[in-house]
């Protein structure tokens, strides 16, 4: 990859499994120092997008992940990229100081202080058995294994999966406090898109292995608007051809893809009511909803 | 070596040391107690008074003589020692590649900056060499038990120390023909070692069972579809025991660069890398693989054993104390595989 501000680069990604089809022509590009939601229905296709990022799955098509190729060098990748597994995945059996250990060992990018210092603010006790642990200390120790590694991308699939909303919210604080920075790029898959919604630069909305949406939250604010409107301007809201309507008491939600007619504008909307921008959680459902095999990245 | 280098394969066999504690410590320690124990049932076969008058007669018996000539005798006897270690190791490999699949620990293990070549090697180092010297150690332990025990009861009872270094010989020569037997071995099964770590790395489940099955299965087939026994004669020669005693420390480098040894390393390595390949989740069909490389290696063996013609279910005793090949009674030195 020549641009050194692009973190990932994916040119038409397919991967099927038998008849399934995972993943189909995808394509995406996410600038350095975003924080990416991955987001879409069970069995969209998320789980199988980051592990082909991570060099875990074969994948037909172009992958670029800060300059390298999952598929031919994942041990040089791994030195450059973090990967969280969608289910406890760390090694059952073995205690929290061995797996501690072992990464000081094989990774030439970890800081044990920094682990042992994340440790410390958790009530993980490192000479327990990781199947000792509860699925949120779990959780934690791979966080601070993860944030103690200094790399430039860091893929969380379902990270908080299961865990209860004090974990999450933690979760989610440490990782914007401790890891976040303007170079480190993030890509986050989950279904609880209200939790990490106030987190997200850009969104990736998968569905049936298509990428649907893949923008800039700043581009999915001026492209998309919602509005309230009154009974009495239902038809002239209908005339303007919005993505969904949503009925509520006494008045309906509008939404709206300004790209979808070159007429349509902001101030033309602004005549319905007032114009807002949507929440990720009613685009996606609005998006997923209708649109069925649209090209993605048109706001890219 | 850079430290990067020593760090990541300190990293990857403390890994597996952490994880196979059964195998490498507990199993030998249950051995060692056993062994213990069964001296001292030995002891007290004889009554207490006999026992001073047993200990001096061995001891000056000892004196003076070549008591490391009877190692040999020593290194047969821990043939079954050698054969819960191959059990073991057996295990080991078979679920060294399947078993974090199932937990799905690999998604860990992998996000880690560590190659597959890395990873596979890794396993099979250990089961190559860190396991041999572990059993090893342990049999150092018995012989310094032996060694310590004898001379405190030979001094508790007055009895002269002659001989004690006779027996120290004995031991060391025994535990140093043992454990060049030890290493002999898993040397010698590489092939099933390779064997075992593919299966691993691909099967979806029950790896050592389907690699037994498909072994038995191949070489059942062979001989109906081609009345000819290559594999199997493989099969017998990799396991019998005589192949790997060795009873003179001479022998041990004339048997690693046997013919057979080496034909062991080539087909081994063929299998080890198709265990890599296998286990490479980028690169995707580790069913195919595994089928691919069991087709080529079956080949190989097969034209091999058309090539070299020689007999089925050869057995070459290579002992000091048989020194004749079973096949057809002859008593000419015949293939050993």
């Amino acid at each position: 990859m020549d641009d050194p501000n692009i973190a990932i680069n994916v040119t038409q990604l397919s991967k099927a499994f038998g008849k399934f089809v995972a993943l189909k022509n995808i394509d995406l590009t996410i600038p350095r120092g975003a924080i990416c939601g991955i987001i879409g229905p069970n069995g969209a296709g998320k789980t199988t997008l980051l592990r082909a990022l991570a060099g875990l799955c074969d994948v037909e098509g172009q992958l670029d992940i800060v300059g390298h190729d999952p598929r031919s060098n994942r041990a040089r990748l791994m030195e450059d990229v973090c990967f969280i597994a969608d289910v406890g995945v760390l090694p059952a059996n073995l205690r929290v100081v061995d797996v501690i250990d072992y990464v000081e060992d094989v990774h030439p990018k970890f800081d044990r202080a920094k682990a042992m210092d994340f440790i410390t603010t958790t009530d993980i006790d490192v000479k327990k058995r990781i199947k000792g642990l509860s699925k949120g200390m779990v959780t934690q120790l791979h966080l601070a294994l993860v944030m103690a590694i200094d790399v430039s991308v860091l893929i969380l699939d379902e990270p908080t999966l299961g865990l209860d909303i004090l974990y999450r919210k933690d979760f989610y604080d440490r990782l914007l406090t401790h890891f976040h920075d303007s170079r480190r790029t993030i890509l986050i898959s989950t279904h609880q898109v209200e939790e990490i919604e106030s987190l997200l630069t850009h969104l990736v909305f998968l569905k049936k292995g298509r990428a649907v949406l893949d923008a800039s939250m700043d581009s999915i604010a001026s492209r998309f608007c919602e509005v309230v409107v009154a009974p009495e301007h239902f038809s002239a809201a209908d005339a303007l051809l919005p993505i969904a309507v949503r009925e509520m008491p006494g008045a309906a939600r509008y939404l709206f893809d300004t790209s979808s007619t070159a007429e349509l504008t902001r101030e033309q909307l602004a005549q319905l009511g007032e114009p807002r921008t949507p929440a990720v959680a009613d685009l996606f459902v609005a998006l997923l909803s209708s649109v069925t095999n649209k090209p993605a990245g048109a706001l890219a | 070596m850079s430290h990067r280098v020593v760090m990541l394969w300190r990293g990857l066999l403390l890994r597996e040391v952490r994880e196979n504690k059964t195998l490498l410590l507990y199993t030998p320690a249950i051995l060692l107690v056993v062994g213990s124990l069964a001296a001292l049932q030995i002891v007290s076969l004889f009554a207490p008074e006999e026992r001073g008058g047993l200990l001096s007669l061995i001891l000056g018996g000892l004196d003076g003589s070549d008591a490391a000539a009877f190692a040999p005798l020593f290194t047969t006897v821990s043939g079954l020692y050698l054969m819960v270690m191959m059990g073991g190791a057996a295990f080991y490999l078979a679920g060294s590649l399947y078993s974090d699949r199932r937990d799905q620990s690999y998604l860990f293990w992998q996000s880690m900056p560590v190659s597959d070549t890395q990873t596979v090697v890794a396993k099979l180092v250990f089961a190559l060499i860190v396991v041999p010297l572990a059993y090893a150690f342990a049999l150092v332990l018995a012989a310094l038990l032996v060694l310590l025990s004898t001379a405190l009861y030979a001094l508790s009872l007055d009895i002269p120390l002659q001989g004690i270094a006779e027996l120290a010989d004995f031991l060391a020569a025994s535990v140093g023909l043992t454990t060049l037997s030890a290493m002999l071995a898993m040397c010698w099964l590489l092939p099933g070692m390779g064997w075992l770590l593919l299966f691993s790395a691909a099967v979806p489940r029950a790896p050592l069972l389907w690699a037994l099955s498909t072994l038995i299965a191949l070489s059942l087939l062979e001989g109906v579809l081609l009345g000819s026994g290559a594999i199997d004669a493989w099969i017998g020669s990799r396991s019998s025991p005589w192949q790997y005693l060795v009873f003179d420390r001479a022998d041990a480098a004339e048997r690693l660069l046997s013919y057979d040894m080496l034909a062991g390393f080539l087909l081994g390595a063929l299998l080890v890398a198709g265990a890599i390949r296998a286990r490479s989740f980028a690169k995707g069909a580790p069913l195919r693989v595994l089928a691919g490389v069991v087709a080529v290696v079956l080949l190989l063996v097969i034209a091999e054993g058309r090539v070299t013609q020689r007999a089925v279910n050869t057995l070459q005793f290579a002992n000091p104390f048989f020194d004749f090949d079973l096949s057809e009674g002859a008593l000419s030195p015949g293939g050993r595989r």
